[in-house]
C-alpha cells in the first residue's frame, strides 16, 4: 500500500466516515488530527497503521461509532512510535444498537530506544440493545523506559441512575436514552479541535449538535 | 558472551538462593523421550487402574496430534526439545509423613528451602514432591477427622477413585491444549484436595514442588474440590537448581468451587532461570463460590500461565492478583482469564509486573462475558514498570462481551520509575538503589499484602534482591 505521508512542519485535518486499509506517516513536527465518524461497518478487517517516524510527531485519533441494525465494525489500529517525543493518543466511542457489533484491536507500539513516547489509546462502548455486542483488544508492546503510555476500554450500557433522573424530571424513557446516548458520543466530539470536522461528524451521525 | 554479560549472569546465578541441587539417588529415571512405552511404564509403576492408563494414552494421541501455541514467545517455545526430557523420575524412597524419615538428600533439600519449617509454623497440611513424586505428606488430625482430604493424586486414584473419576480432567480436559495433553499423559504427583460441606480450613495447605536433576519434565497434576460452603487456601511453592540445559515444568490444576465455597490458590513462583514454566490453571465456580487466583512468577526462562475462571453460577465471584517479575533473560507471559457464564457475577483482575534487565513481562487476559449473563461487573486493571532501557513490557487483553447490562472497565498503565519519586527519596538521604527499591516495593504492595505473611517478606527480599545494582 501506497503510503500517506504527513509532511514535515505541517498539521493536516483528516476526516473520513468508511472503514479502509490505510497506511500514514508523518515526518518531523507533523501534526495529524484524524477523524473517523462512523455508521456503516465493513465485511473484514481493516487495519489503520499510523507510524510516527519524526521527532515531534504528533498524532490524535478520534474514532466515534453508531451501530445499528447488523452493522459490523472491525478493525485495527496501529500507532508506531519510532522516533523521539512523539505523541500518539486515540479516542473512540461507539454506541451499538440492535445487533451491531464492534471488533476492535489497538495496539501502540513503542520501539527501542525511543524516549518521550506518549501514547494512551482508549475504547468506550455502549450496548443498547440485547443483541448488541463488543470486543476490544487494546495492546501494548513497549521496548523503551522512558516514555508515558496506557489505555483504558469499558463496556456498558446506559446508567440506570441517570436514566431514572431524567424521567423523574418528565422526560419519557426513550427521549432520556436518546440523550444519555448522544451526550456519551458528543464528549469526545467536542475534543475535535477543528469545530468545521466537529460539524461534519455529528451530522454524519444524524447527531444533534449540543 | 562479553565479560560484561558473564559477569552479569554469574551475579544472577549468586542471587537465586535455591540454585544447588544435591546427588541424585533414583530408584527409577525413564530415558530421555516420549512414548507410549514410558506411559505404559509409569501407570504400571503406579499400579494404576486401566481407566486411567486409557486416559493417559488417550491424552498422548492428542499431545501427538496438537500442534504449540501459536502465540506468546514463539522463538522460545519452538526451542523446547521434547525428546530430550526424562518424563519420569521415581527418588528412592517411600511417601513418609514425618520428614526425619526421609532420605538424607531429599530432607536435606526441604530443610535448606525452609518447608519443615513454614509447617510448623502456619500450615495446616503439607506435600513435598520432589522430581515425579511426593514424597512426604502430611494433614494436621483434626481435620483429617473432619473428612478433609489432602494426598497427592497418585494416592487419590487408589484410595478414592470414584471422586476422582467424577471431577479429573472435567475442567481441563486432555484437548485443551498440547501441554494439557503432554500433563494429562505424563502426569505424576500434585495435590488431590477433598473439602467436605462446611468445612473451613483454617491454616493454609501448602504443597511445595522441587526438581533436582537435569533434563527433568514435572508434570503434576493437582485437583481442589470445595464442596458446599466451605473454605481452603492453597499455597504452591517450586524452585530446582540452576543447570545449563532445560528442565520442563509443565502442570495442570483444576478447582472446582461449589456452591458457597472459597477458594485460594496462591502461588510463589521460583523456577531456576533454566525452566520453562507453561502451566494450565482453571477452576469452576457456582453459585456464589468465590475463587481466587494469587499468582507470583519469579523464575523460569520463560512462564505461559494464565489462570482462569469460570464463573457458572448465580452470584458466583472471581479474583485474579497476579504478580510478575522479569529479570534479565526472563519472559513472564501471564494473566488471567475470568469467563461469565452466569448472571449477577463480578470479577477483578489485577495485574503489576516489573521488567528488569533484558527481562520481558507480557500480560495476556480475557474477559468474556456471554449472552445472558445479566447485570456483570467486572474490572481489569494491569501496571507495568519498564526498570531499564533494554527491558519490554507488553499488554494484551481481551475483552469480548455479548451482554447489554453489563459493567466492565479496563485500564492498563506502563511507566518507569519516576526521577521526581528518585530525587524525592535520595534528597531525604536514600541512595538511589535504596529509594529504587522502595518505589518497585511500594508498586508490588496492594498484590503482595494478599500473600500470607512468611511470603510476602520473602517476596519482599527477594525483589530486593534482584533491584540491587539496577540503577545508575
Amino acid at each position: 500500500m501506497q503510503p500517506l505521508i504527513i509532511k514535515k512542519d505541517t498539521t493536516q485535518d483528516i476526516f473520513e466516515n468508511r472503514l479502509d486499509d490505510r497506511l500514514i506517516v508523518l515526518e518531523k513536527n507533523a501534526h495529524l488530527r484524524y477523524v473517523l465518524a462512523l455508521k456503516k461497518g465493513n465485511e473484514k478487517t481493516n487495519t489503520m497503521r499510523f507510524e510516527l517516524r519524526g521527532e515531534g510527531a504528533h498524532l490524535e485519533v478520534t474514532g466515534i461509532l453508531v451501530g445499528k441494525g447488523k452493522e459490523k465494525f472491525q478493525f485495527r489500529t496501529e500507532v508506531a512510535h519510532i522516533a523521539d517525543n512523539t505523541y500518539g493518543h486515540i479516542n473512540m466511542k461507539g454506541t451499538m444498537d440492535d445487533e451491531s457489533r464492534t471488533d476492535y484491536f489497538g495496539m501502540i507500539q513503542v520501539a527501542k530506544k525511543n524516549h518521550g513516547a506518549d501514547a494512551y489509546l482508549s475504547h468506550h462502548t455502549l450496548l443498547l440493545s440485547k443483541k448488541a455486542s463488543a470486543r476490544s483488544v487494546p495492546s501494548l508492546e513497549i521496548e523503551a523506559n522512558d516514555l508515558k503510555a496506557g489505555h483504558s476500554a469499558s463496556v456498558g450500557q446506559v446508567d440506570d441512575e441517570a436514566l431514572f433522573y431524567m424521567k423523574s424530571r418528565g422526560m419519557t424513557e426513550k427521549q432520556a436514552r436518546k440523550m444519555l446516548t448522544e451526550g456519551f458520543l458528543e464528549e469526545i466530539i467536542q475534543k475535535i479541535e477543528n469545530p468545521e470536522i466537529q460539524e461534519k461528524a455529528r451530522k454524519e451521525l444524524n447527531l444533534a449538535a449540543c | 558472551m562479553s565479560t560484561t554479560q558473564q559477569k552479569k549472569l554469574i551475579q544472577d546465578l549468586d542471587q537465586y538462593k535455591y540454585g544447588f541441587s544435591v546427588a541424585e539417588k533414583n530408584e527409577f529415571k525413564s530415558d530421555k523421550g516420549h512414548s507410549r512405552k514410558v506411559i505404559e511404564m509409569i501407570s504400571e509403576m503406579k499400579n494404576e487402574p486401566k481407566w486411567m492408563l486409557d486416559f493417559r494414552l488417550r491424552a498422548y494421541e492428542i499431545f501427538l496430534k496438537k500442534f504449540m501455541p501459536t502465540w506468546g514467545n514463539t522463538d522460545v517455545l519452538n526451542a523446547i526439545n521434547f525428546d530430550d526430557i526424562h518424563y519420569y523420575i521415581r527418588p528412592s524412597g517411600k511417601q513418609v509423613n514425618d520428614w526425619n524419615e526421609l532420605p538424607d538428600e531429599i530432607k536435606y533439600t526441604f530443610d535448606r528451602l525452609g518447608v519443615p519449617e513454614s509447617e510448623k509454623k502456619f500450615l495446616a497440611g503439607t506435600g513435598a514432591q520432589f522430581e515425579s513424586e511426593v514424597m512426604f505428606h502430611n494433614l494436621e488430625k483434626q481435620l483429617e477427622k473432619k473428612g478433609v482430604i489432602f494426598v497427592d493424586t497418585d494416592t487419590a486414584v487408589q484410595k478414592y477413585p470414584d471422586l476422582v473419576k467424577e471431577y479429573f480432567a472435567t475442567v481441563v480436559p486432555p484437548a485443551d491444549n498440547k501441554l494439557a495433553a503432554l500433563n494429562s499423559a505424563f502426569w505424576s504427583g500434585g495435590s488431590f484436595i477433598y473439602i467436605p460441606k462446611g468445612v473451613k480450613v483454617e491454616l493454609p495447605l501448602q504443597a511445595y514442588f522441587r526438581i533436582n536433576s537435569k533434563n527433568a519434565g514435572q508434570f503434576e497434576r493437582t485437583l481442589i474440590i470445595a464442596d458446599e460452603g466451605s473454605e481452603v487456601v492453597y499455597i504452591e511453592g517450586c524452585s530446582a537448581p540452576t543447570y545449563t540445559t532445560d528442565s520442563l515444568h509443565s502442570a495442570v490444576v483444576e478447582i472446582i468451587a461449589k456452591r458457597g465455597a472459597k477458594v485460594q490458590y496462591t502461588t510463589v513462583q521460583n523456577w531456576s532461570k533454566n525452566v520453562y514454566n507453561l502451566v494450565t490453571k482453571r477452576a469452576k465456580a457456582m453459585e456464589e463460590a468465590t475463587v481466587t487466583w494469587l499468582d507470583y512468577n519469579g523464575g523460569s526462562k520463560l512462564t505461559m500461565k494464565y489462570p482462569c475462571i469460570y464463573l457458572m453460577g448465580r452470584g458466583a465471584r472471581g479474583e485474579v492478583l497476579s504478580l510478575a517479575f522479569a529479570g534479565n533473560g526472563q519472559h513472564q507471559d501471564t494473566g488471567g482469564k475470568i469467563i461469565h457464564v452466569a448472571p449477577d457475577t463480578t470479577s477483578t483482575i489485577i495485574s503489576k509486573s516489573i521488567s528488569k534487565g533484558t527481562g520481558r513481562s507480557s500480560y495476556r487476559g480475557l474477559l468474556k462475558i456471554l449472552p445472558g449473563a445479566e447485570r456483570v461487573k467486572s474490572r481489569v486493571v494491569c501496571d507495568a514498570l519498564i526498570i531499564n532501557e533494554e527491558s519490554r513490557s507488553d499488554t494484551y487483553p481481551t475483552m469480548e462481551i455479548g451482554e447489554e447490562d453489563v459493567a466492565v472497565a479496563h485500564e492498563a498503565t506502563v511507566s518507569r520509575i519516576g526521577e521526581g519519586q528518585l530525587f524525592y527519596l535520595m534528597s531525604r538521604g536514600l541512595s538511589e538503589n535504596q529509594a529504587a527499591g522502595m518505589i518497585v516495593n511500594g508498586f508490588m504492595a496492594p498484590i503482595v499484602k494478599e500473600f500470607p505473611m512468611e511470603y510476602a517478606v520473602e517476596l519482599k527480599k527477594l525483589v530486593e534482591l534482584e533491584m540491587e545494582g539496577s540503577v545508575g
